[in-house]
């Protein structure tokens, strides 16, 4: 640990009373003397208090019973130096209770005054040295010309497309070849993917060549604001999750988007909601914006290498890379971690079960479950994907094991090793535990302390070449995975999805959210919320996508490394650590970039050797980190294919505007010659929801839904925005912030500004930020610093923690090598033993023409007195001897060799179920069945002092000179 | 600086407390909120608000100097609880009166109205010296809070966890998902070692306002 972190340690020591008296002593000594370990120390008592003190008004604003109280002090800690100074003048002259609309005039006077300056600063134009100044200035004569152009009274405004506009928007333009496609990155993190021939003429003919698309984001209230993008729908409110425009251009004239081939389009949020639709905007002759035809949206999956996915329980591969040194194995790679799992996912060290003399625990965990695994996978190969016959086929396999256990049959080892991962499972009937004498209470507890639920067979099964082309191979599908592993029988919750792998994805989490209850039901009723399709909808898209994240994937790669680098040149001895066991660094590093990996949601690609996909006249770098746009994640973005040029908009049904309303009267002080020139909004800013208002006698209604309404209490943070243009062509602006639930009426004050004031205060409007001031600012900027400083501390921690149990790992090393020893020769032994049991497998054999018969006793050990022939062993073979009538056929002349009958000795002793188990020729066989047919009653086998069903085999052998 | 403690009018509806929730004996206050179960507490606490408000009207305040006032005393209440050194000499609704009573004071006496002689029956006189509270450390504390807003939503979790909820480090591995107790506390280690940090650099940058 570094020193910086150790003194915090043991500040925090102290503070906790973890310290001895001595420590105690020492450390006290040291903060009188130490100024900077004094402070240091004043800071994380503070810090303390702090976090109780948070949470605390958390808690009191959370369960006070009065709704509404004033928390505001509370909740605006981050701006409160701004507040208060804005409002503690305000304060001071008003003892009286105020009203809401005198506050509301109070912060506009101070607007006012605000603006002032800047006011000023235009006017000045011989100072105008500025840039600012100067496109102010031009755009200023822009308007003018267009007054001087335009009859009398008639809008100024600025249009875009028959959009009429407060300022221009800013149009991103994009060159894309149709033969290739694209995928196109918008400034604000938009992602547009243009497959190849993607376009089409009016006639309908595919467009060759070049298409130029222009793309106008507006993501955030103030662009919305600006840009006169109300969201509304036919009298209905909206809220949004963003708008954008696309439009593309062939030589200049406007073309269409090929109806087989939609753009797919994903915009980023940070708020994901699952009622989004994607509604497309239609401007009216009065150049105002309504939206139409709300689409459900469809995000598509992106296939990923399977290898790349992971599949295994949470937390499964920490353990084995804990585990390690295992057997042989120093580094857990993914091949062993693999056959860990499908072997024995979740077997309890220090939990043992024996069969007969073997012991489950020592067993060989690697591999063990192979022979199950091919045997599925050789039925993918010849026969192709028939999920149910292959698990039936696994059933079969288990349900005849317990009959062979059962029947006391002799198990193979291998037998007896998928017996001992079947205990594991619990699969087994407690009547099979009780022949084995295995206490099925220990089974129990071993079972609940297990986490596996899933039979690791069915994710080997899955994760195999024919499933690549399915959404099982999706960045989705292993989300959904991890849930259900922390399900109990999650076995068919997961066949339901490998059992519908045509439908989209969604369609099955709904499914499966169905037949689960409480927070699980949850999970996957949110994961069906994202409406994920499947991969076949997408393949014109797919491959783009692809190489669009595989460079994201590199370029957030090429970061960790800086960041990595940047940390190593900090020469931490930390580093040097690592450095000392190279081995070791491999795995952890391996498991530090899947976990940043992890953190930015990236997803992997086939692609490795991709080239940038982007021509474009705004050249974007795909190579330069950017943290605009976390790739892809179901979460933080809306996606759909897109199938018409112009605006688009991801919104979601908010409020019937002439329904159950609460009215808030608006004086709009428009002067009645300027009406048409001038737009009074509503404005909702925590739910992008922007209303235009009718302004009529200068006044206009400003329309709530009634307070049972789920979004009311958003809406009590509502804006009234006023714009119009003046006769010179200049922006006029109010601004008034009100709760349509405490206040009847509101008054609009307007101030003239120019183009960049309005962009600020548009950009107040962004609902996080809505403080103007420099320290406002200032503490933004703080933020993201820290945001930044966070991500490089999150590397750092990695690092750190990873050389603390590298150290401590090192210390178990040698224990562990010793361990590893005993082990290998403990495997051997096993080899051994099972050499022996096959020898002690003897058999008798039949000498000369007379078949000599041996018996040998307890073929199987499970019991502890296995069944004999009345009268002996001696008896047995002379029953044998004499019953044997060796046929004449010449074929059977000269045959020597054994054949082993098997026999089930009931518990009154008679035989049954009586078979050759391996066989010398079917004439010779047929002899041995019928003598032991004819053999009389055994005495059965006893355990635990009771006679029980036995299986046997007799053994004879036959030798003929 | 000195505008961080100026109480600033709200806008807000008159209120109607509902006092629904059962009564608590002192010490099953003391006992819940010192388990960190905040919730009945706070509803028992705001029965007292409507007499509060009544006190605080007739002594010069105004209604939103009330709810401000309240609630941190309230806050300073539950602090106080939680601090395992509080011994109560009267009921604790005496001594919740006598918070907001001296938080009254002080407001009163910034807005200059020398008008310092509340009467108010059932209340305990406390002082700022018996509530330990000091101008200047609940300064240092907002400044802290705000700090605290910029750091990562993992650290707030992890310090909430730890000194608000006083989970242990194990269980605030398992809970986060770290991969081991040692990530935890390092982690936690560093998030105090940046706020620390942070905490420097405001102090350096302070605006030396009036």
């Amino acid at each position: 640990m570094r020193p910086e972190l150790h003194q915090i340690e043991n500040i925090e020591r102290y503070l906790i009373q973890e310290m001895t008296a001595q420590e105690i002593a020492a450390f006290e000594q040291e903060l009188a003397n130490n100024e900077t370990l004094n402070q240091q120390f004043e800071n994380l008592k503070l810090l303390q208090k702090a976090v109780v003190r948070r949470a605390l008004k958390n808690d009191i604003q959370k369960f006070a019973p009065k709704k509404g109280l004033s928390f505001t002090k509370w909740a605006s800690i981050i701006g409160a130096v701004v507040v208060l100074a804005g409002l503690s003048f305000f304060w001071m002259n008003n003892n009286e209770n105020t009203s809401v609309a005198k506050e509301v005039t109070a912060k506009s006077a101070e607007n006012i005054n605000d603006a002032e300056p800047v006011d000023e600063l235009q006017e000045n134009e011989s100072n105008a040295s500025s840039t600012d100044n100067i496109t102010t200035q031009n755009q200023t004569a822009t308007f003018s010309d267009i007054s001087r152009l335009a009859p009398k009274n008639v809008s100024r405004r600025a249009k875009f497309n028959g959009l009429q506009t407060w300022l221009e928007p800013e149009v991103q333009r994009f060159s894309v070849n149709t033969k290739t496609g694209a995928a196109l990155e918008g400034k604000d993190g938009t992602l547009i993917v243009v497959p190849k021939h993607a376009f089409v003429d009016n006639a309908g003919n595919i467009i060759q060549g070049n298409v130029e698309i222009e793309l106008i984001e507006a993501l955030s209230m103030e662009d919305m604001i600006a840009y006169n993008l109300a969201t509304t729908a036919n009298g209905k409110a909206l809220s949004s999750g963003g708008m954008i425009y696309v439009q593309p251009y062939a030589n200049g004239e406007k073309v269409n988007i090929n109806p087989k081939r939609p753009l797919y389009i994903e915009i980023p949020t940070d708020d994901y909601d699952p009622e989004m639709k994607s509604w497309r905007g239609v401007v009216d002759n009065q150049g105002d914006i309504n939206w139409e035809n709300p689409q459900d949206l469809q995000k598509y999956l992106v296939r990923v290498d399977l290898n790349q996915l992971d599949f295994l329980p949470p937390n499964f591969e920490n353990a084995v890379h804990t585990g390690m040194p295992f057997r042989k194995h120093k580094v857990a790679d993914k091949r062993l971690v693999d056959s860990l799992y499908y072997g024995l996912n979740s077997f309890k060290l220090g939990q043992t079960f024996r069969i007969g003399d073997f012991d489950c625990s020592q067993n060989d965990l690697e591999y063990l479950f192979g022979d199950i695994g091919y045997i599925v996978e050789n039925n993918i190969r010849d026969k192709g994907i028939n999920f149910s016959e292959m698990v039936s086929e696994y059933q079969n396999r288990k349900t005849d094991l317990i009959k062979k256990v059962d029947s006391r049959s002799e198990l193979t080892t291998y037998e007896k090793k998928c017996f001992c991962l079947m205990l594991e499972r619990d699969q087994v009937p407690e009547k099979t535990l009780n022949i084995l004498g295995i206490n099925a209470q220990n089974n129990i507890e071993a079972k609940n302390s297990t986490h596996c639920y899933i039979d690791p067979l069915f994710i080997k099964t899955i994760k195999t070449e024919k499933f690549a082309n399915t959404f099982i191979a999706t960045k989705e599908f292993e989300t959904r995975l991890q849930a259900l592993h922390k399900i109990p029988n999650a076995d068919s919750y997961l066949k339901l999805y490998i059992d519908n792998l045509q439908k989209n994805l969604w369609e099955v989490d709904a499914l499966v959210a169905k037949q689960l209850t409480g927070e699980h039901k949850t999970t996957f009723e949110n994961f069906a919320a994202q409406k994920c399709t499947n991969l076949k909808d997408a393949e014109i898209h797919q491959e783009l996508l692809s190489e669009y994240y595989a460079q994201k994937r590199k370029s957030f790669e090429a970061e960790n490394q800086a960041l990595q680098e940047k940390y190593n040149a900090m020469g931490k001895e930390a580093v040097q650590k690592i450095q000392q066991d190279i081995s070791n660094i491999r795995v952890e590093l391996g498991k530090l970039e899947k976990q940043q990996f992890k953190t930015r949601n990236s997803l992997s690609s086939l692609a490795q050797n991709s080239n940038p996909v982007l021509n474009s006249n705004t050249t974007r770098d795909f190579s330069t980190p950017s943290f605009s746009r976390n790739v892809v994640s179901a979460n933080n973005t809306y996606a759909t294919p897109w199938y018409e040029p112009g605006w688009m908009n991801i919104d979601k049904y908010l409020f019937n505007i002439t329904e159950n309303s609460v009215d808030v009267q608006v004086a709009t002080n428009v002067k009645s010659e300027n009406a048409n020139n001038a737009k009074v909004y509503q404005c909702i800013n925590s739910l992008k929801t922007l209303i235009p208002l009718r302004i009529t006698n200068g006044k206009a209604i400003s329309k709530f839904p009634s307070k049972g309404n789920k979004e009311a209490k958003a809406m009590e943070s509502t804006y009234a925005i006023g714009l119009q243009w003046s006769d010179q062509g200049k922006v006029l602006f109010a601004e008034q912030k009100f709760n349509p639930y405490k206040t009847q009426q509101i008054e609009l004050t307007w101030t003239e500004i120019d183009e960049k004031e309005l962009k600020k205060r548009l950009k107040s409007l962004d609902y996080t930020k809505n403080l103007l001031s420099n320290i406002a600012e200032q503490e933004k900027a703080m933020a993201e610093r820290a945001k930044l400083n966070a991500q490089i501390e999150a590397n750092k921690i990695q690092m750190d923690a990873l050389n603390l149990e590298i150290n401590s790992k090192k210390k178990q090393l040698d224990d562990l090598q010793i361990q590893a020893k005993k082990e290998a020769a403990f495997v051997e032994a096993l080899k051994k033993a099972i050499d022996v049991c096959k020898s002690e497998f003897s058999s008798i054999e039949l000498k000369n023409d007379l078949p000599e018969v041996e018996f040998t006793a307890a073929p199987i050990e499970l019991v502890e007195e296995p069944a004999t022939f009345s009268g002996g062993e001696v008896a047995m073979m002379n029953f044998i001897r004499s019953n044997f009538n060796f046929p004449k056929d010449t074929e059977v002349q000269g045959i020597s060799g054994k054949i082993y009958v098997e026999v089930i000795v009931e518990i009154d002793g008679t035989l049954s179920a009586i078979k050759i188990r391996k066989g010398l020729h079917p004439k010779l066989d047929e002899v041995a069945l019928r003598v032991v047919s004819n053999m009389p009653p055994f005495t059965p086998a006893r355990d635990k002092g009771l006679p029980i069903r036995h299986s046997m085999i007799i053994p004879i052998a036959i030798e003929q000179k | 600086m000195s505008e961080l403690f100026l109480f600033f009018g709200l806008l807000f509806k008159k209120g109607n407390i509902k006092a629904k929730s059962k009564i608590m004996t002192d010490q099953q206050i003391i006992d819940f909120v010192r388990r960190g179960d905040n919730e009945k507490p706070i509803k028992v606490l705001y029965k007292e608000y409507p007499k509060i408000e009544k006190l605080i009207l007739q002594s010069g305040g105004n209604k939103f100097m009330a709810e401000e006032i309240f609630n941190d005393s309230l806050l300073l209440l539950l602090e106080k609880i939680r601090d395992d050194k509080l011994v109560l000499s009267s009921k604790l609704s005496t001594y919740f009166y006598g918070i907001n009573r001296f938080l009254l004071l002080n407001e009163l006496r910034k807005s200059k109205k020398n008008d310092l002689s509340l009467e108010w029956s059932d209340t305990l006189i406390v002082s700022g010296e018996d509530l330990g509270y000091d101008f200047e450390k609940e300064q240092k504390l907002n400044a802290m809070e705000r700090i605290l807003n910029q750091i990562s939503e993992k650290c707030k979790a992890i310090l909430e966890l730890f000194y608000f909820r006083k989970r242990s480090m194990e269980q605030i591995a398992h809970e986060l998902n770290y991969s081991s107790v040692n990530s935890a506390k390092t982690q936690k280690f560093k998030c105090l070692e940046r706020a620390s940090a942070m905490a420097f650099e405001m102090i350096e940058n302070q605006p030396k306002k009036a």
